[in-house]
This record gives structure tokens, C-alpha cells and sequence, in this order.
């Protein structure tokens, strides 16, 4: 008993300590300190250049480099960012910005002035360059370099997903004209821009290092350093978080649930740009036979196919642009499940003891999920489909550029500007991108008018037009927009652009 | 035979091992009257529920019913595991006795060819082909039949090395018996038995490269239940419904340790190696 009193001050003293050690373990990151996320679909950078970005650099990207115009944090709003003030004018021909003076580059590479926009922005059309944005800047004719800081930049026509899609986004970052040419092909490794962070370091497979940019000229970044961590499985960043190794992460669907349930995780369901479709090969038989592809039309359930491979999260879609996209079309038909109906649409089309096809799939764990349950419901009208899974990254090579015969299952991500969604439906994308193999010359013609048409109201038209008439074709059946969930630990405050998780802006408390 | 069912019935550890195997056969075979539903069948309303009256094992995340999946897995895990054995065998068999017996250069050569297949990592090369040929179950048992036949054909070779020297087939050459005849007729009774040994050893083996593949989304394709697809899909959903991993691994560490037992006595009873001390 003496024993247990003389050590009694020494026991709560631990004790303390230990609790101490335990709560700070267990509570906010504070900012000031190191943020470890996981990096945008878990997947390694390949470049930093941004003319040639693939897909898991666009959320390093807004950190490293400054643009003219950004979009506000959490919203699809645009605001100044390297540029004082951005003037259109009437015809929407020539666009004059003025760089705010003091603007300094990574590293040292001293200030940023009009030179290193013209570069920027000239280098992406550069055919030598061989930019996949290439496209985005397709209408600019020159930037002309006016003064020290101001500029013109001269379009050869109108676009109106400028200021969406290329001046805010990626192809509108602007790198530092002398780090590129001193740099040459390092650069896409040690990229120099102007934003909040400067890149410090890459381990390929491992991580990826940003630290905040002291001279940065926008508010002060919150974190000292962020680290970014390629980890593809779900399963394994959530318990990389549930460890504390991470601090923000993307989860599955499926977690929801338990996250939800969790008080010291901040939770954050987002609807995503994408669309998800089980498509029809037009051009080969059975589906170049419109009757055939109404018939899957009513054999599917849609809603168990988003219960059953999506958790039940996201909402169903009737069309394919989301809500609050410009041209999202509100009254799309919702079509139910009429079995009788697609016994007798197969049967007018000469398949009355149904018919034996595929779906092309790539292995994308929720695309397989779907076909199966797709497959299970098409047994129910007689139609046998085998399922062809490709490797994830053959998706192109096989449905894109090959030539598979049946249905496939899919979904491709989009942007803000409501053109890019339709630009992989066109003539010219057949081949490429257009993985229905379908053409139809209406489209074609309005997909040239949105992209030139600056009036909004007309351009909203333009693209519901376009999804009525992928809807009158049956060129294929609408699932979801899909939805994205990221846990944060409580103090990590990030900002999702609007719609649009693959941008994040963070903050600490 | 008989010597060696009395020897067997005497080893407790073959008894089970012979049990755990004919189960499994006896479940392989009536599948389809053993499984609950069927387990194609997506119900998602009903999904990654845990074992219940309805589904003994749970469901998965697209509600299927687990225990119907892990019972008709049985019928994939023996079909690969079988066939592809077999065609390993012949291949082995072939390559290993026309190796064994020539001799000189044509022995020399197939060595090398033999090293050659053998270098490959296994996994490597069957995530190579299916990449390029898509994953099938034809596909799968080719290439697990490729990946494996070198170790029966040296096996074979060694064999008849030994074999081909004897009187009898010296006796036969000189009788001007063909060289056809005298690899089928003489040669191959004689090298059968560490053969059978090698693939009842085999099995499990195969039975879990099966599974590694399906489980790297490479095996056999949806909506096919296999024991590795079933693991795969758990290995998501682990720790909000383990069931699917703790079952579908259950009953593949079962299957591989049947095979096992049974293979380590064959071993014992065949080995011409191991006879005199049994």
C-alpha cells in the first residue's frame, strides 16, 4: 500500500502524459504542420508539365501553378487570380488582362510578367509540343505582350468554354518561361509556377512532397508542407487513415456508412462530373437495330444497377449532363423496367428466343459490378451476355480505338463546360472516343454551334437538343452521375470545386 | 492396392486427407442441389448482408448468396485444377520421355527449353497473356498447364534415364520393336507413379494460383464464382462484411490441405525412393 502511494504521483503523472499523447494523436491537424492526403485516384503523377497532365496531377496542379482566373474555393465561380482585371471585348475576339505586379516564381525565378503567359499559353498549341489540351486553346491565334504585365490575347474565334474549361483549368496554368527553358525536360519533374506551394520533392511509387511558398502573393497557405501518397486500393488509404498516416482520403461507396458513424472523421459526399452508361456498338449487329437497344432499354433496372454497384449513393440520371451544368435537361424520360415490353420489342426485331452478345468491361471494380448486375437482369428477356473484362488501362484500346461487337459499360469524366461532355459522341471521335461507333449528323452540326455560341440561353438548347437526341436514338442507357466521398480528420479544411473533386483547396483551422 | 488402402486406412492423417477430398468431389458434383440459390442471381436490395437462415454464408455486394458461390466455386477450383494438371502431364509426359530417351542434343535442347519456360515467374507470365488475351477459362488452364510442365518433364526425363538402360528395353530395341512403341508400351508404364505423386501434390498448388488470379481480377471471368473472385470481392468489403473472406478462405485452406495430406502419403506409399523405408 506505501508502495502504491509513493508511486501514485509518478502513475498519474504517466497517466497524464499518455492521455496527453493520445488526444493530440487523435484530434485536428493542425495547420502550420505537414497535411498527408492521398493523391487525386490513388495513382502516381507521370508529369508535371502541365501540356501533358493524365489525370492524378490536376489536384497538385492548383496548388504549384497560378492561372489568370481560378475558380472561388467550393464553387464554379470564377475570381481573379494572377490577373488584376481581365477585360472581353464585345466580340469576344480579344481578351486584355494585367498581371498584378510581384508575382514571384518557385525557386527564384524571379517575377512573373506577360512573357510567361504568352509562353504558357503559345506552347500548348505548339504542335512540336503535341499537347492532349491542345484542343482547349484550339481558337488562339497569338498572346500579344503589350507591357511588363498586360496582354492581349488574340482568339481567331469565338469558344465559349474559355472561361471554364482552358483559362481556369489546366491548360491555363502558367509556368515560369525561364525555369522551362533552364530546366528543358526536367521541368516536367521539377515543375516552377507561382501558386501557394513549390514542389520540393518526388520519390516515384511513394510520395509526393509541396511546401508552402513564403513568397506566395495570394492569402498565406495553412500547411507547412503537404504530402501526397499514390495509393490505389480504397482499402488500404482507409486504414492508412484510420492509423492517422493520412489525413484526408477518398473512400469507397461503401464506406459511407461507417465513416458517417464516426465522430472524429468530417465527412464529404460529392457529386461528380462523370457520366456512366451501358453503351451499344451501332454499327454491328444485334444493336444496329434501334428495336434491339430500346429492348435492354426496358430489361434494365437502373435503380437496382446504382443500389447493387453504388452502394445506393448517387442518383440515378435520366440524361447525360448533371444538374447545375448548363444544358442539363430536366425533363429526360425516366424509363422503368417493362420486361413484357422488351420480350416484344426483341421479338419485332427477330429475336423472339432473345439473343446471345457480350459487354466489354473494363476492370474497374464498379463498371464490373454493374455489368453483372446487368447481365442478371438481361437473362430475364432471354439475352445471354458474356462479360469481356479488359485491364483497366486497355478501356481505350479496346472499346475506343478496337471495334467490340454487343454493349460495354463505361463512364468518362467531364468538366464544368457542358461541350466536353459531348465532344466523345461526334463522327470524328469514332476511333477514338466514341465508343458507340455512333454518328448522326444533327449532332455533329450542334456540337460546332455550342461551342461557338456565347449566349447562354441558346447554348442551354443547343444541349438539351443534343441529349433528346441521344435519347431518341438509343445511343445508350443513362446510369449516373456517380458520386465521390473524401473523410478529412476534424481541423483539415478542404474545398472541393463545385462538382468537381479533383481540385482541393487546403486549409486548416 | 490393396497393400496401400490398408496402409492408408492405417494413417489417420490420409484418412482425413482422403475425406476433406471426397467431400469436396461430392460437392463439385452436386452443386447445383446443394446451393442454396443461384449464384448468378444479383438481388442488390439484399447486399453484404452477414450469414442468416436465408444465406448461410451472407451475400455479397451485389446480394448474391456466398454459400452458393463457394459451393459452385468447388466445381471451378477442380475443373482448372484437373484439366490444368492434365495438360501439364501430357505435355510433360511427351516432352520429358522424348527428352529422356534421345539423349545428346535433342536432351540437351529441351533442358534449355525447359529452363527457359521454368525462368519465367509464373504469376508474371499468366498476368502477361491475359493481358494481352483476355481472361477465360481456356486461357487459364493453358497457361497454368505451360507454367507447369517443365517440373514433370524433368521429372519424366529423370525417369527414363533410369528406365532406358534396363534389359527389357535393350531387349526390345534389339527385337526391332519401334521407338513409338517401346516409349508408350514400356517407358511410360514405368514413370507414371512419381508423376501422380507430382500432380496430387500439384493440386493445391494450382487450386491456389486459381485463386491469386482470379483475386488480381484475372481469372475466371464475372459472373463465374471462384473461390479467388469470391476473396477478391471480401478483400473490399473486410471490414464491414468480413464473411465472404473468412468462408471463401476457409474452404480453400480445407480444399489445399485435403490435397496435401493426400499427396504427402501418396508420396510415402509411390516414392520409389521413400518405399523401402515405409
Amino acid at each position: 500500500m506505501n508502495q502504491l502511494k509513493r508511486k501514485g504521483p509518478w502513475l498519474l503523472s504517466f497517466a497524464l502524459v499518455l492521455c496527453l499523447f493520445l488526444v493530440l494523436g487523435s484530434t485536428a491537424v493542425l495547420a502550420d504542420e505537414v497535411l498527408k492526403v492521398r493523391n487525386r485516384l490513388g495513382m502516381d503523377i507521370t508529369t508535371m508539365d502541365p501540356a501533358h497532365y493524365t489525370g492524378p496531377e490536376y489536384a497538385i496542379d492548383m496548388s504549384v501553378f497560378a492561372k489568370l482566373m481560378r475558380f472561388k474555393p467550393g464553387s464554379s465561380e470564377l475570381e481573379l487570380d494572377a490577373a488584376e482585371y481581365v477585360e472581353i471585348s464585345d466580340d469576344n475576339l480579344i481578351i486584355e488582362f494585367r498581371l498584378r505586379e510581384g508575382i514571384q516564381f518557385h525557386h527564384g525565378y524571379g517575377e512573373m510578367t506577360a512573357e510567361d503567359v504568352k509562353f504558357s499559353f503559345e506552347r500548348i498549341i505548339d504542335p512540336e509540343v503535341n499537347s492532349e489540351y491542345a484542343a482547349d486553346w484550339a481558337v488562339l491565334e497569338e498572346v500579344e505582350v503589350t507591357g511588363r504585365y498586360t496582354g492581349r490575347i488574340i482568339l481567331n474565334d469565338t469558344y465559349a468554354p474559355l472561361f471554364v474549361s482552358t483559362i481556369p483549368y489546366t491548360p491555363g496554368s502558367i509556368i515560369s518561361k525561364k525555369a522551362f527553358e533552364e530546366l528543358g525536360d526536367q521541368f516536367a519533374s521539377r515543375p516552377v509556377g507561382a501558386g501557394p506551394y513549390q514542389w520540393k520533392e518526388w520519390v516515384p511509387g511513394q510520395r509526393i512532397v509541396l511546401e508552402r511558398f513564403e513568397d506566395y502573393f495570394g492569402e498565406k497557405p495553412s500547411y507547412r508542407q503537404i504530402e501526397l501518397y499514390p495509393m490505389v486500393e480504397y482499402e488500404v488509404a482507409e486504414m492508412a487513415f484510420d492509423r492517422g498516416d493520412l489525413h484526408a482520403t477518398e473512400i469507397s461507396l461503401d464506406s459511407y456508412e461507417r465513416y458517417k458513424a464516426d465522430p472524429n472523421t468530417e465527412i464529404h459526399l460529392l457529386s461528380t462530373l462523370r457520366y456512366h452508361w451501358l453503351g451499344f456498338n451501332h454499327q454491328k449487329e444485334p444493336f444496329n437495330d434501334i428495336r434491339v437497344r430500346e429492348a435492354i432499354r426496358y430489361a434494365v433496372d437502373v435503380d437496382s444497377v446504382i443500389a447493387g454497384a453504388y452502394a445506393g449513393i448517387p442518383p440515378r440520371n435520366n440524361t447525360m449532363l448533371a444538374p447545375g451544368i448548363l444544358g442539363y435537361w430536366e425533363d429526360a424520360p425516366h424509363y422503368e423496367q417493362d420486361l413484357d415490353r422488351a420480350r416484344q420489342l426483341l421479338a419485332e426485331a427477330g429475336f423472339p428466343d432473345g439473343l446471345d452478345t457480350q459487354i466489354t468491361v473494363d476492370s474497374t471494380a464498379v463498371h464490373v459490378d454493374a455489368a453483372q448486375i446487368i447481365q442478371d437482369q438481361l437473362r430475364q428477356i432471354g439475352v445471354n451476355a458474356r462479360i469481356n473484362v479488359v485491364e483497366a488501362g486497355a478501356g481505350y484500346e479496346t472499346m475506343g480505338r478496337g471495334d467490340p461487337e454487343g454493349m460495354h459499360y463505361q463512364s468518362f469524366s467531364a468538366i464544368l463546360d457542358p461541350g466536353y461532355w459531348f465532344e466523345w459522341f461526334t463522327t470524328e471521335q469514332i476511333g477514338a472516343w466514341n465508343y458507340w461507333k455512333w454518328s448522326n449528323d444533327e449532332f455533329d452540326e450542334l456540337k460546332v454551334r455550342g461551342d461557338l455560341t456565347i449566349d447562354p440561353e441558346e447554348r442551354e438548347q443547343i444541349y438539351i437538343r443534343m441529349q433528346e437526341i441521344i435519347d431518341e436514338e438509343v445511343t445508350c442507357i443513362w446510369i449516373t452521375n456517380g458520386a465521390s466521398i473524401y473523410v478529412t480528420k476534424p481541423g483539415v479544411d478542404p474545398s472541393f470545386l463545385a462538382h468537381y473533386p479533383q481540385y482541393h483547396y487546403w486549409t486548416g483551422e | 492396392m490393396r497393400r496401400i488402402i490398408k496402409k492408408l486406412l492405417a494413417e489417420p492423417l490420409a484418412i482425413a486427407g482422403v475425406v476433406i477430398i471426397i467431400f469436396i468431389l461430392l460437392v463439385a458434383i452436386f452443386a447445383p442441389f446443394i446451393a442454396t440459390h443461384d449464384p448468378q442471381s444479383t438481388f442488390p436490395a439484399n447486399r453484404l448482408q452477414p450469414p442468416s437462415r436465408d444465406n448461410w454464408m451472407g451475400t455479397d455486394n451485389l446480394g448474391r448468396d456466398t454459400f452458393s458461390r463457394v459451393v459452385f466455386g468447388t466445381r471451378i477450383a477442380l475443373l482448372v485444377s484437373l484439366l490444368a494438371i492434365s495438360f501439364a502431364t501430357l505435355l510433360g509426359l511427351t516432352f520429358g520421355i522424348i527428352s529422356g530417351f534421345a539423349g545428346g542434343k535433342i536432351d540437351s535442347a529441351f533442358l534449355i527449353f525447359f529452363d527457359i519456360i521454368k525462368s519465367f515467374p509464373a504469376l508474371l507470365l499468366a498476368i502477361t497473356i491475359i493481358a494481352i488475351t483476355g481472361p477465360s477459362l481456356p486461357m487459364l488452364i493453358i497457361i497454368i498447364g505451360i507454367t507447369r510442365f517443365p517440373a514433370y518433364s524433368r521429372l519424366v526425363r529423370a525417369q527414363t534415364l533410369r528406365v532406358k538402360g534396363h534389359d527389357y528395353i535393350l531387349a526390345a530395341k534389339a527385337l526391332g520393336v519401334s521407338v513409338p512403341r517401346i516409349m508408350i508400351k514400356h517407358l511410360l508404364p514405368n514413370v507414371l507413379g512419381p508423376v501422380f505423386i507430382q500432380a496430387a501434390m500439384d493440386i493445391p498448388i494450382v487450386i491456389t494460383f486459381e485463386a491469386g488470379l482470379s483475386f488480381l481480377g484475372l481469372g475466371v471471368p464475372p459472373p463465374t464464382p471462384s473461390w479467388g473472385s469470391i476473396l477478391r470481392t471480401g478483400y473490399s468489403f473486410l471490414r464491414i462484411a468480413p464473411y465472404m473472406v473468412i468462408f471463401g478462405g476457409a474452404v480453400l485452406m480445407l480444399t489445399t490441405l485435403g490435397f496435401t495430406l493426400m499427396g504427402e502419403t501418396l508420396r510415402d506409399f509411390l516414392d520409389p525412393k521413400l518405399r523401402k523405408v515405409v
